[in-house]
C-alpha cells in the first residue's frame, strides 16, 4: 500500500457575530478510512458538499487534517511541519479542477511547470521542462508562453506537467476534466491514463461524473457528507449497488438510449447540513428504507462480500 | 405539426477587430409544440449565440443578425424593434441560463425578482403577482414557497436557484422555453430533479423545449429531435433515437465514442484531434475538415449541405454521401 487513510477528520469551525466566537464546525470529512496500493487508481465520488475534494487536499496537506493518520510509504505525514513535508511534496501532487484559476496567469509555462523543481533545488530545470510539455503533448516551444494563450484542454496539460515535474508517486486528480468538452475529456483522460502506464503511479480521482470513474477508475469509494458510504471494486459497484445512496445516485443518471428511457427519479429532500449532522446514518432522512435503527449511533462499515463495503443497516 | 420556433438560415456575425466571427452561419431548426429539440455541440461552436439571437439579446456591436429569419408562434421577430421585443421575452419565449448563481440578482429577494417578470409583462396588482410567484415556487418544488419568497439568491443552493431561474422562465407561461445548459453547474442528483420538472411542465403546458446542451445523456433522456452544430453550423439533424442508433456525421461519431460509457474499460478513448477552431478562422469547404479523420480533399473546396439520410435524419458530409478521393 502506498496510501493508508485512517479515520481521517477535517472540521472547519463555523464563526459567528461581532466577537467571531465559535459557533460549532462543518465537519466536511468525518471518520474517512481507506488505502491505495501502488499503480492503483481509486476514485471518489459524491455529491458537491460531500467532501471529496477535502478528503484530497487533506492527504497533499494543502489542508491541515483535524484528526486521523495518513500513512504514506509508511509514515504518517498528517502532522507533520512544513520542513518534514517537503520530502513528501515531491512524492505526491495534485492535478486541480478549474484550469482557468489554477495557473498563475503572470507566469510563464516553464515557470509554472519548473516552480517545483526550482523549489526543490534540482538543477537541469530547463531541459527537464521542456521534456515534461513534450510528454504531456505540447511543444518545448509552448514553455515561453503564457496561460491565457492555452485552450481549457492545454491548460490542463501543463496542470498535469507541473504535478509530474518532481516525480510523484501518487497524484490526487481533483475533477480533472469536469471543466472540459467531451472530445477534449476523453483527451485528458486518455492522457492520465498513459502516464501512469509509464510512470506507474497511483491517482486518487475525485470526481462527481460516474461515466469518467468508472471508466479509469480500480475501485470505487462513494462519499456523502462527511462518510465514506460504500467501497467496492469498480465493475462490482456498478454491477451491484449496495447502499440506497449508491443506488439513487446510480438513478438519477441520465441513460444514454433514447430507446428505453428509464425516466429519472431524483433523491427527495436535501443533504443535512454538514454542521452537526444528524446522529447516525447520514441519509436516512432522503432514504427509503430507513428505520428508528438508522438514527441510532454509528453505523460500521460492514463487508459484505470480498472488498465490497457499505454502511448501512440493511446489511447488518 | 405546429411549429413554435421556426429558424430559417440564421446568419449571427460578430464584427471584431480581427474581422467577422461567423459564430452562426446559416442555420435552419424548428420546434414544435410539446417537443424538445436538443441541440448539441463543443463549447464555441455557436450554441448559445443561436439561443441569444432567438430573443434578440445579442451584444450589439459588436453582434449583429445579418440574415435569415425567425418565427416564434408564427410572428417573425427579427424586424420588431426592441420595445417589441421586451414583449415577446418572457411571454412567447424565455430562457434559462447556464449559470443560476449569476442570472439572479443579489440585491433583490426571489419573491422581488419574479413578480417584476409578471408585472413587467402582464397589467396585475402587487398582489396578484405575489400569488402567481408563490405558485410557480410551489410548482418547482421549493419547500416552504412563501417564506421562500423573501430569501436573497446567497441564501439558497445551486439547485434552488436553478428552481428559481425556471419558475420565472415559466411563470408567463411561454410558448417555448430556451434551457442553455441548464444543469451544467449542478450535481448529478439535482439535475434529474431539474431535467424532470422541465419534462413536467413541459406535459401539462404543451411548452416546446430548445435543449442546448453537451451532454448526450441528457438529450438521451430528454430530446424528441437533435441538431448537432459545429462551427455555426448544422452538421446533423434527425429524430433522437436516430441520431443515437446510426450518426452518420464524423463529427457525431467523434462525440459519441469519446464517451468514456460507451468505451470498454481500459481501452484508450476515441478523440477528436484538435479543438474548435476560433470563429473568426473556420476553414472554408467543410469546417470541420481540419479535425476529420475521412477529410479528402473536396472537403475543403466546397462546403457540404444538409442533405436526407434517412426518414428526416440529415446530415452535411461528402464522404457520407458518397464522394470519394
Amino acid at each position: 500500500m502506498i496510501l493508508e487513510v485512517k479515520d481521517l477528520k477535517k472540521y472547519f469551525p463555523v464563526k459567528r457575530g461581532l466577537m467571531r466566537l465559535n459557533a460549532g464546525y462543518v465537519k466536511a470529512v468525518d471518520g474517512v478510512t481507506f488505502s491505495i496500493g501502488e499503480g492503483e487508481t481509486v476514485g471518489l465520488v459524491g455529491e458537491s458538499g460531500s467532501g471529496k475534494t477535502t478528503v484530497g487536499k487533506c492527504i497533499v496537506r494543502l489542508l491541515n487534517p483535524t484528526g486521523g493518520s495518513i500513512l504514506f510509504d509508511n509514515t504518517d505525514i498528517a502532522g507533520l511541519r512544513p520542513k518534514g513535508l517537503k520530502t513528501y511534496r515531491k512524492k505526491m501532487q495534485i492535478v486541480f479542477q478549474d484550469p482557468f484559476s489554477s495557473l498563475n496567469p503572470r507566469m510563464t509555462i516553464s515557470d509554472i511547470v519548473g516552480e517545483g523543481l526550482a523549489i526543490m533545488g534540482e538543477s537541469g530545470r530547463e531541459k527537464r521542462v521542456s521534456e515534461l510539455l513534450e510528454t504531456v503533448g505540447l511543444s518545448a516551444r509552448d514553455g515561453s508562453r503564457y496561460p491565457h494563450e492555452f485552450s481549457g484542454g492545454q491548460r490542463q496539460r501543463i496542470g498535469i506537467a507541473r504535478a509530474l515535474a518532481v516525480g510523484p508517486s501518487f497524484i490526487v486528480c481533483d475533477e480533472p476534466v469536469s471543466a472540459l468538452d467531451v472530445s477534449i475529456q476523453a483527451q485528458i483522460i486518455n492522457l492520465l491514463e498513459e502516464l501512469q502506464a509509464k510512470f506507474s503511479f497511483s491517482y486518487l480521482f475525485v470526481a462527481h461524473d460516474l461515466s469518467v470513474v468508472r471508466h479509469i477508475a480500480d475501485r470505487i469509494l462513494v462519499m456523502y457528507v462527511g462518510k465514506v458510504m460504500e467501497e467496492a471494486p469498480t465493475e462490482e459497484l456498478f454491477a451491484n449497488p449496495l447502499h440506497p445512496y449508491t443506488k439513487a445516485l446510480f438513478s438519477s443518471i441520465p441513460s444514454l438510449d433514447p430507446a428505453n428511457r428509464r425516466g429519472l427519479s431524483p433523491i427527495p429532500g436535501e443533504p443535512p447540513s454538514p454542521v452537526e449532522p444528524p446522529p447516525g446514518c447520514r441519509f436516512a432522512s432522503r432514504c427509503p428504507h430507513a428505520t428508528a435503527q438508522c438514527a441510532e449511533g454509528d453505523i460500521e462499515f460492514i463487508e459484505v462480500s470480498k472488498n465490497h463495503k457499505v454502511r448501512c443497516v440493511l446489511y447488518r | 405539426m405546429e411549429e413554435v420556433l421556426k429558424i430559417e438560415n440564421l446568419k449571427t456575425h460578430f464584427f471584431t477587430g480581427e474581422g467577422p466571427a461567423r459564430a452562426v452561419d446559416g442555420v435552419s431548426v424548428s420546434v414544435g409544440k410539446k417537443r424538445t429539440l436538443g441541440l448539441v455541440g463543443e463549447s464555441g461552436c455557436g450554441k448559445t449565440v443561436t439561443a441569444l439571437s432567438i430573443l434578440k439579446l445579442i451584444p450589439s456591436p459588436p453582434g449583429r443578425i445579418v440574415g435569415g429569419s425567425i418565427t416564434l408562434s408564427g410572428k417573425e421577430i427579427l424586424p420588431l424593434s426592441e420595445v417589441e421585443m421586451r414583449d415577446i421575452r418572457g411571454k412567447l419565449a424565455s430562457m434559462i441560463f447556464q449559470e443560476p448563481m449569476t442570472s439572479l440578482n443579489p440585491v433583490f429577494t426571489i419573491g422581488t425578482q419574479i413578480m417584476e417578470a409578471v408585472r413587467i409583462h402582464t397589467d396585475m396588482g402587487r398582489a396578484e403577482a405575489r400569488e402567481i410567484a408563490v405558485e410557480y415556487l410551489a410548482k418547482v418544488g421549493i419547500p416552504e414557497a412563501r417564506r421562500m419568497m423573501l430569501q436573497y439568491p446567497h441564501q439558497l443552493s445551486g439547485g434552488m436557484k436553478q428552481r428559481v431561474m425556471i419558475a420565472m422562465a415559466l411563470c408567463l407561461k411561454p410558448s417555448l422555453l430556451i434551457a442553455d445548459e441548464p444543469t451544467t453547474a449542478l450535481d448529478v442528483t439535482i439535475q434529474a430533479g431539474i431535467l424532470r420538472l422541465i419534462q413536467d411542465l413541459q406535459a401539462e403546458s404543451g411548452t416546446a423545449v430548445l435543449l442546448i446542451t453537451h451532454d448526450l445523456g441528457i438529450v438521451a433522456e430528454m430530446a424528441d429531435e437533435v441538431a448537432v452544430m459545429y462551427a455555426g453550423k448544422i452538421v446533423e439533424s434527425g429524430p433522437c433515437i436516430s441520431i443515437f442508433s446510426s450518426f452518420v456525421h464524423p463529427y457525431t461519431e467523434g462525440l459519441f465514442k469519446s464517451l468514456p460509457g460507451r468505451t470498454e474499460k481500459g481501452s484508450r478513448l476515441y478523440t477528436i484531434a484538435g479543438s474548435v477552431p476560433s470563429a473568426t478562422g473556420f476553414p472554408p469547404g467543410c469546417r470541420f475538415h481540419t479535425r476529420c479523420p475521412l477529410a479528402i480533399e473536396k472537403c475543403s473546396l466546397e462546403e457540404p449541405l444538409l442533405v436526407e439520410v434517412g426518414g428526416d435524419h440529415r446530415c452535411a458530409c461528402w464522404v457520407r454521401a458518397g464522394e470519394s478521393a
